[in-house]
């Protein structure tokens, strides 16, 4: 990676301990890692653009991850970085609604760092 | 917020006379006051036992802890510094319950992952990795329950923290109750299923319902 430029990855999740898991995993990779505690404010943070990946939680208070896969969509944004969905469901018509919605990726939790940062090289074109 | 109930603070403890921190509070009535309910007849009781002491053994005692089944009641708690983690089960049919995860902070330390931190972790750490674990117990719980057709949601979990704090269950026809030894550390589970629509918790009509298993990584 171009460690001048690393891609940005925003970590969206309401558990403290998950965000610290997954923004060390990926910044041991080379990545630079910002975190939000729920939809609500990924979406706030991604107003700013520079975001190679979002890494998203799907059970979170306020908005969830498939109300940011929603709120993503909205016609008046600009175009949005791919979102992976992390998180402990695995219910295939919930998978099938994300997959719809425009998610790129959902992985289940507890998921290894090693596939957690080689699902993220693959989505951002990171060598 | 689903999840909550059956669990009550020690009179001792609402007269202030310890340093109890309630982080969330808690309904105490959940089943019986919304009619006939459903509570689980004895196979439904043997589904649900064995697939908690499976996804848990799975989640709380990996990296070859040792494991030990010391009973199938809970008894009334009087721990020091006990932290109670809470997360709800629900779905459209009227399917209703909870998971409960009771055990001292140590416990929640010693499972904390590896690699991540170093240095003393915080309260709010330990609190915060509970509420974590019970999540990821319960998702695990719904995929080995799709297997007979049930399938429902997970509620945003909840942690609670006191110095002496009691667990009450409702109605014990619905809930089940195991406390195992993992590494030595007592760990407490109760699952609390009940079904408002009249019908059998686990049909045996409903095919299973696909998921994807623990540590899946699907791209599209």
């Amino acid at each position: 990676m171009d460690t001048d430029n690393p891609k940005k990855v925003l970590v969206v999740d309401d558990s403290l301990t998950v965000r610290q898991q997954v923004s060390a995993a990926l910044a041991s990779a080379g990545f630079e890692v910002r975190e939000a505690e729920n939809g609500a404010q990924a979406l706030d943070q991604l107003r700013s653009s520079g975001f190679a990946l979002v890494i998203c939680d799907v059970n979170m208070p306020e908005m969830d991850g498939l109300e940011l896969l929603d709120a993503l969509r909205d016609p008046g944004r600009t175009a949005s970085p791919p979102v992976v969905m992390l998180t402990s469901e695995g219910r295939a018509d919930l998978i099938d609604r994300a997959k719809k919605a425009g998610a790129r990726g959902w992985l289940v939790k507890p998921i290894k760092p090693d596939q957690l940062v080689a699902v993220a090289r693959k989505l951002t074109g990171v060598g | 917020m689903g999840g909550g109930a059956g669990v009550v603070t020690d009179p001792l403890m609402r007269a202030g006379a310890t340093s109890a921190q309630i982080l969330h509070s808690l309904e105490v009535t959940t089943m019986s006051d919304q009619g006939a309910d459903t509570l689980m007849n004895r196979d439904e009781r043997t589904i649900f036992s064995s697939v908690l002491l499976e996804a848990a053994r799975k989640l709380l005692a990996s990296d070859n802890r040792s494991w030990e089944i010391a009973g199938d009641q809970i008894e009334p708690l009087d721990l020091s510094g006990t932290l109670v983690a809470s997360i709800g089960l629900s779905n459209a049919d009227g399917l209703r319950g909870k998971l409960v995860l009771i055990a001292q902070p140590e416990f929640y330390r010693s499972v904390y992952p590896r690699g991540f931190h170093h240095g003393e972790l915080s309260d709010a750490a330990i609190a915060d990795w509970a509420s974590e674990l019970a999540n990821q117990l319960l998702g695990r719980i719904k995929n080995l329950l799709s297997a007979h057709g049930l399938d429902f949601s997970l509620s945003i979990p909840t942690v609670i923290g006191g110095d002496r704090v009691r667990l009450l269950c409702r109605d014990s026809h619905s809930c089940l109750e195991h406390s195992v030894r993992i590494d030595g550390h007592q760990v407490d589970l109760l699952l609390e299923v009940a079904h408002s629509g009249g019908r059998k918790i686990i049909s045996g009509d409903a095919g299973p319902v696909a998921a994807a298993s623990e540590g899946s990584a699907l791209l599209f």
